[in-house]
């Protein structure tokens, strides 16, 4: 718990520590101008004139910021201005002259000689960063009055302007062009590279996942800003040239960004309508269109402030938008998200309110971190679609360890289940198998034990019947043993188990034993019960043989038909009558043991032998 | 001809005393020692070991097959019968892998008795087509542990036991006798008994590499 609480006051910690960097930075700039002082108040004067124009020049006071389209609209061509200073004393460090925005063609005189250019005069090419800082030779300023002249150079289609002047120590300056610089470059790289970043990390995942519809509406939003970033930082400065293209590609770009937001932010407040977004894609396109109308093909027609109305309306609608779908969804949405959210969200608004306050009056200075003002949205979209993907993962997770724990809990069920039905099964095994001993007993061993010892009892049998019952009994007993082994549907191996058994007894009563079987095909009747029946039907078989036949050979043979197989056993000893009271019991047992294992008995008996064949079935 | 020394372990007093005096009355055989249980049969063999031991398996103090296995790696000069009320192939096998080359009835009549113990000595083993099957279904299981391994029953088989000897086992498994199975494979009776004790050999062996390996498995050796 502790731990818990120590995690959460950690993340907060770092939020706030996070939050104090960014209003330090923003503040950074509040701390600029020592030793320097500012050219606001000045004299302008339109002239080609290569070289400062004196006094007899038509100078006209003038105010920095100067912005041709305001003070002298229509206007182009080659200008000059002019502004004194005094200095209380020569500097003894080094000077410069720095312009927050210089990006016209301009060259700097002080005291008449120049000390440093942007761009070249007469050729439309470089305009130069948007910073300037020219350094001051040595000795060039002097105690009392001096003169710093501005020579600048407007060509077509290009809005004339000159931003406030500094002249100070060059060190300070520095600093200032350093933050300058940071202000208006590092933070649009900063902001280019993290949108970039994002977006296409985004569009990747979005690309294989495509339900991921948020995150999808995320990558184009900030694909969309990292779009916009070099276009309106000039980083190619052949595209900014042509400003018509420019401006249509800007508006372009902030026309999808704020369409992905808005699409972005309807997701959010969970109202998911494909039909309603391609519509607000839609109005979006015909909302550019329109601007694009009134400004190229309807420019000076229509009121300007329609123009000015429609051009708003191609951000601060879906801005707005985009706030009112964020505000509805503050019952709905998680505050832990939609907070963060509407902060951002406000902070980028506001933002880009400057900022088009600001492209209009560029040279106004101020705060600059336009660039930064769609990060703070942009990290925390993106912070919410990880958040919900992460969630959605979690709950699949979850979903998934949950059907594992069913599945498993299934499969222990259905083990279960088997186990108690192969335990059924064996159980009902050892009852059947249980049930055929105990009549096995019943018919063999049982009745022939109590023969024999009936014949004791009575006393009448002599030693040698006795043995003889006895031996009876035992190879009755060796007859069950031998069936509870595996035949494995093979019956072979029986019949030369049986042989096993009985050859020597044939043998010490001078009978041959001819054995002519081969190989049989698969009986699945065999299971120990019809096993045993198989081999005692053929023990009585060989046991009349031995008691009543004298024969001199037994031929025991096996042969294959059509739906099972026949095992004969044939003798050539002197038959005997089938109807003959004992020999007919033995051979009505016979025939119902076989009939007990789906087979069939025939007895053929003559004077010249008897032949005994049992047919077993196959299937 | 020196007479075949004959050790006897048996833990009823009756059949014990009617194996020592088929052996006594044999003129071929002589009684080495006589025991009950498998301590005395220890000290019994200490003292001297016979040409052949006969042993049942359920003595008071122990399994036979110890006791036959024991002997085996003691004394392998000696051949081993187990003495068994039903020649069932279970039991009979157990004791052929503990080192066993012979089993005998105990209802067995004497001058068989007696026939038995000298074929043994002379090489030939008994083998019920019941225990050939066993042993081939059990060489064949310990060869090819996996059945995917292509031809797994022959080719396995092959390396424990010869084609000639898997050929033996099977006829003897369908129930021909010797003299059959040596008309069969165009070789004498004797070369057939012969087959069968190197088996038995060679499931002993076996089962002591077995048994090796599973000691070293557990890490008892």
């Amino acid at each position: 718990m502790k731990r818990l609480a120590w995690a959460c006051s950690e993340r907060w910690l770092r939020c706030v520590g996070a939050a104090l960097a960014c209003v330090l930075l923003l503040a950074a700039p509040a701390r600029a101008d020592d030793g320097a002082m500012t050219l606001t108040e000045g004299e302008f004067v339109l002239g080609d004139a290569s070289a400062p124009p004196g006094d007899d020049a038509a100078w006209q006071r003038v105010a920095l910021p100067d912005l041709w389209d305001d003070s002298r609209p229509g206007t182009l061509g080659y200008a000059w201005y002019r502004f004194r200073f005094s200095l209380p004393r020569q500097p003894d460090t080094p000077q410069a002259v720095f312009s927050t925005r210089m990006r016209t063609v301009a060259a700097i005189f002080v005291n008449g000689t120049q000390v440093g250019q942007t761009g070249l005069f007469g050729k439309p090419d470089e305009l130069g960063a948007s910073a300037q800082l020219f350094q001051i030779q040595p000795g060039l300023l002097k105690t009392g009055s001096n003169v710093l002249h501005v020579r600048l150079w407007v060509e077509p289609d290009h809005a004339g302007r000159l931003a406030k002047l500094q002249v100070g120590e060059w060190v300070a300056l520095r600093q200032a062009l350093d933050r300058e610089r940071f202000k208006y470059d590092t933070t649009g790289e900063i902001t280019f590279a993290l949108a970039l970043g994002m977006g296409a990390f985004g569009l990747s995942v979005w690309w294989r996942r495509r339900d991921q519809t948020m995150l999808g509406y995320f990558s184009l939003t900030a694909l969309a800003l990292a779009c916009q970033i070099p276009v309106d930082s000039d980083w190619w400065p052949a595209l900014s040239r042509h400003h018509v293209l420019a401006w249509q590609v800007m508006s372009t770009l902030r026309v999808a960004k704020f369409t992905f937001l808005v699409l972005y932010s309807l997701r959010f407040a969970g109202w998911c309508n494909p039909r309603v977004e391609r519509l607000i894609g839609l109005a979006m396109v015909a909302n550019l269109a329109l601007l694009d109308l009134l400004v190229f093909e309807f420019d000076g027609v229509v009121d300007p402030a329609i123009l000015y109305t429609v051009n708003y309306g191609t951000f601060a609608l879906p801005g707005t938008a985009a706030l009112v779908l964020i505000l509805l969804s503050l019952r709905r949405a998680p505050l832990a998200e939609t907070v963060p959210l509407l902060l951002a969200h406000v902070v980028s608004v506001a933002g880009s309110m400057a900022a088009n306050i600001n492209e209009s009056t560029e040279l106004l200075g101020g705060v600059q971190y336009l660039r930064l003002h769609m990060l703070p949205l942009l990290l925390v979209m993106g912070w919410i679609v990880s958040r919900r993907f992460g969630a959605s993962l979690d709950a699949a997770e979850r979903l998934n360890r949950e059907l594992a724990g069913r599945i498993e809990a299934k499969r222990v069920e259905l083990e279960a289940n088997y186990r108690r039905v192969a335990d059924l099964e064996a159980q009902q095994a050892v009852a059947v198998e249980r049930a055929r001993l105990m009549s096995d007993m019943h018919d063999g061993i049982g009745g022939q034990l109590i023969s024999a010892l009936g014949l004791v009892e009575a006393g009448a049998a002599s030693h040698e019947q006795v043995a003889a019952a006895l031996r009876e009994c035992i190879d009755d007993l060796r007859l069950a043993i031998d069936s509870l082994e595996p035949a494995d549907d093979d019956l072979l191996p029986v019949l030369g188990n049986l042989r096993y058994r009985l050859e020597p007894r044939l043998k010490a009563r001078g009978i041959a034993l001819e054995w002519q079987v081969g190989d049989l095909p698969r009986l699945e009747c065999l299971t120990p019960g019809n096993v045993l029946q198989v081999l005692r039907i053929l023990q009585e078989a060989f046991t009349n043989v031995l008691k009543h036949t004298h024969a001199s050979v037994v031929h025991v043979a096996t042969s294959t038909q059509a739906g099972g197989i026949t095992i004969d056993v044939r003798d050539d000893g002197q038959g005997f009558d089938e109807h003959a009271c004992a020999q007919g019991r033995g051979l009505a047992n016979m025939r119902r043991r076989a009939r007990t294992v789906g087979g069939d008995l025939t007895l053929t008996s003559s004077p010249a032998g008897t032949t005994l064949s049992l047919l077993l079935p196959t299937g | 001809m020196s007479t075949t020394t004959v050790t006897v372990v048996e833990d009823d007093a009756a059949l014990l005393a009617r194996f020592c005096s088929i052996v006594a009355q044999s003129p071929e055989l002589s009684l080495l020692a006589a025991a009950g249980d498998i301590a005395s049969a220890r000290q019994a063999l200490q003292g001297g070991a016979p040409d052949v031991l006969l042993t049942d398996l359920g003595l008071p103090d122990g399994s036979g097959i110890d006791l036959i296995r024991e002997t085996s790696a003691r004394h392998p000069a000696t051949d081993i019968m187990v003495v068994t009320v039903f020649g069932d192939e279970r039991h009979v096998v157990d004791s052929i892998a503990a080192g066993a080359t012979g089993y005998i009835l105990k209802d067995t009549p004497p001058e068989e008795f007696v026939g038995l113990i000298l074929q043994l000595r002379a090489g030939g083993s008994p083998i019920s087509p019941a225990i050939a099957r066993q042993l081939l279904r059990r060489m064949r299981s310990a060869e090819a542990p996996a059945p995917d391994t292509t031809p797994a029953g022959a080719h396995g088989a092959a390396r424990l036991l010869s084609a000639r000897e898997s050929e033996v086992l099977g006829l003897i498994a369908k129930g021909f006798n010797f003299a059959e199975i040596a008309r069969l494979l165009a070789v004498s009776p004797h070369t057939i008994t012969a087959h069968v004790k190197k088996i038995y050999q060679k499931l002993a062996v076996h089962s002591r590499g077995e048994a090796v390996y599973e000691a070293t498995r557990m890490g008892l050796l």
